[in-house]
């Protein structure tokens, strides 16, 4: 129902007479309720992807179909989460989770306990009305989350979102991605460079290339979930975190 | 000398120990407005030296405080009426040509065909300082009211809809990407996304706006009106009564600074979610 199929797609961008091929030729299938995480250097294209699945950026060639529908633009059924910060600055956090819903005007009773929960759910009930400047980046990551979650999307997209944060924050956010997801399952994509976090995270593990922007390597993961960090100690996960930062080596190589 | 100097550092220390509780109550920062009110009352003390106390400015080129007071207790009624008359004038005007100015400036990023129609008018007309086009409007208008608030609703409306148009162009394209990927239609993100993230820009807008108000007001009832402070000066610079002319001035200065403060009452409310390094 959530499936998300690209069908050969390929991104050429054209700047003042040069082309520039950002993504060749590329399919991807990735099945309900899984959580794929796509890993490469950066100018690989990763976004680009992930644009197209939001309906940010169409295809030069190819398809991006979502639960069968053709993707034409943006929705509620895909919800973002951008690495910038997302949260609107002018709404205090219980208004910024009350966006979605209040903008496709459902009605209060669907959306109200959701709202409550989600606040608790990432630890921001006592902040719930102030406004985002006096949070830190991590809770304002929370809020975005949150933000997300609330709107119920078939769907969450999750564009390098810890990228700014310091190693401890990232851990605890991890560990909360990995709670929340756990307690209503979505088809996400997360896009990162972090391997470790990715092999946390993911089910899969997609390998992307650069020159131009191509899937190199399609690694399944898996660990047991849910997942606690003590997992990155087990020889495992080392392993496989020593296979895909070669494979991303031999990628970026050319 | 020498042997001294630590004991008194020691004692002072001891002191300022007792008395932390006390001097931590007061806040200093309380003290910045009484600067602000020391400088006025050095440059009233300049002006009573230089024209009452030594005489050395003729009372014709700068009148003395006294008859400036006098003229105030002497016409009390009438300028309260022109005070009242030029206050109206700007508000109207200000609120109008503000109101109109966001709302030609949304609809100019909104539509591309609008921007292109209405971008030669715009940007032609705004080098234009509207006390130039006083001789049409009295022409069109005569010297009534409308042709007044019309011109100093077009000042208002060009600071507006440039402030606007740049203003919206600078809002983050992240929050636009977030707000349709939550479900926002295009009329929604503007309503919802990009007005409140101008409302900072608008405010600075809004300022900008209504002290030009006052300087296209006061120049239109220059050329003529039944009441207004503008007039008062007119009339009392052809009888050379430099003291009612300053009298009118101070009083322009006066309802600008209060217009201002009240600006900043509602823009602090208004504006109370944005991060600012000074306050």
């Amino acid at each position: 129902m959530s499936e998300i199929t690209l069908d050969g797609v390929s991104k050429r961008y054209h700047t003042r007479g040069s082309e520039f091929l950002a993504i060749v030729e590329t399919s991807l299938k990735v099945p309900s309720e899984q959580t794929v995480c796509i890993v490469g250097a950066s100018g690989c294209g990763k976004t680009t992807l992930l644009n197209m699945i939001a309906g940010f950026v169409s295809p030069t060639t190819g398809s991006v179909s979502v639960g069968g529908q053709h993707v034409t633009g943006p929705g509620a059924d895909r919800a973002v989460v951008f690495q910038a910060d997302a949260v609107f600055p002018w709404l205090t956090v219980r208004q910024n989770l009350e966006y979605g819903p209040r903008v496709r005007r459902l009605e209060p009773q669907e959306w109200k306990p959701r709202v409550d929960r989600y606040l608790a759910a990432v630890g921001l009930s006592e902040f719930a009305d102030v406004f985002p400047k006096a949070l830190s980046g991590g809770m304002k990551k929370r809020v975005d989350l949150a933000r997300a979650y609330v709107n119920d999307p078939d769907i969450l997209l999750m564009d390098e979102p810890y990228g700014a944060l310091d190693v401890l924050t990232k851990e605890t956010m991890q560990t909360e991605l990995m709670t929340i997801s756990a307690g209503e399952r979505k088809t996400i994509v997360f896009v990162t460079h972090d391997i470790e976090e990715a092999i946390f995270l993911g089910d899969r593990i997609v390998v992307m290339g650069s020159g131009p922007g191509r899937i190199e390597d399609d690694i399944p993961v898996t660990f047991a979930r849910p997942r606690t960090l003590t997992v990155r100690a087990t020889p495992e996960f080392q392993a496989l975190r020593q296979h895909i930062a070669l494979r991303l080596r031999e990628a970026g190589g050319r | 000398m020498r042997e001294r100097m630590p004991r008194t550092v020691a004692r002072s220390a001891k002191n300022r120990r007792d008395l932390e509780p006390a001097v931590a109550q007061f806040d200093w920062h309380r003290l910045w407005p009484a600067v602000s009110l020391a400088t006025l009352l050095i440059v009233f003390t300049i002006w009573w030296t230089l024209t009452s106390g030594l005489k050395l400015i003729a009372p014709l080129y700068f009148p003395r405080p006294e008859s400036v007071a006098g003229r105030l207790a002497d016409l009390r009624t009438v300028i309260v009426g022109d005070a009242l008359w030029t206050l109206g004038r700007v508000v109207v005007s200000w609120l109008l040509g503000s109101a109109m100015g966001v709302t030609i400036g949304l609809l100019m990023i909104r539509s591309r065909l609008a921007f292109f129609v209405l971008t030669p008018l715009v940007e032609g007309l705004r080098p234009v300082p509207p006390i130039a086009l006083i001789p049409f409007v009295i022409l069109w208008f005569g010297i009534g009211e409308t042709g007044k608030i019309f011109l100093a609703a077009l000042g208002c409306f060009m600071v507006m809809a440039i402030n606007t148009i740049v203003a919206a162009r600078n809002v983050p394209p992240v929050y636009l990407r977030a707000a349709r990927s939550l479900g926002a239609s295009e009329n929604t993100v503007y309503r919802t996304v990009i007005l409140p993230d101008i409302v900072p820009q608008l405010v600075a807008g809004l300022r900008i706006g209504a002290a030009l108000a006052f300087a296209v007001t006061i120049a239109a009832e220059f050329m003529g009106a039944e009441a207004g402070i503008g007039a008062l000066i007119m009339l009392a610079s052809r009888t050379l009564s430099t003291d009612v002319v300053l009298l009118g001035t101070i009083i322009i200065g006066l309802e600008a600074f209060g217009l201002e403060q009240l600006i900043r009452v509602i823009s602090d409310r208004a504006t109370a979610w944005a991060e600012r390094s000074h306050d």
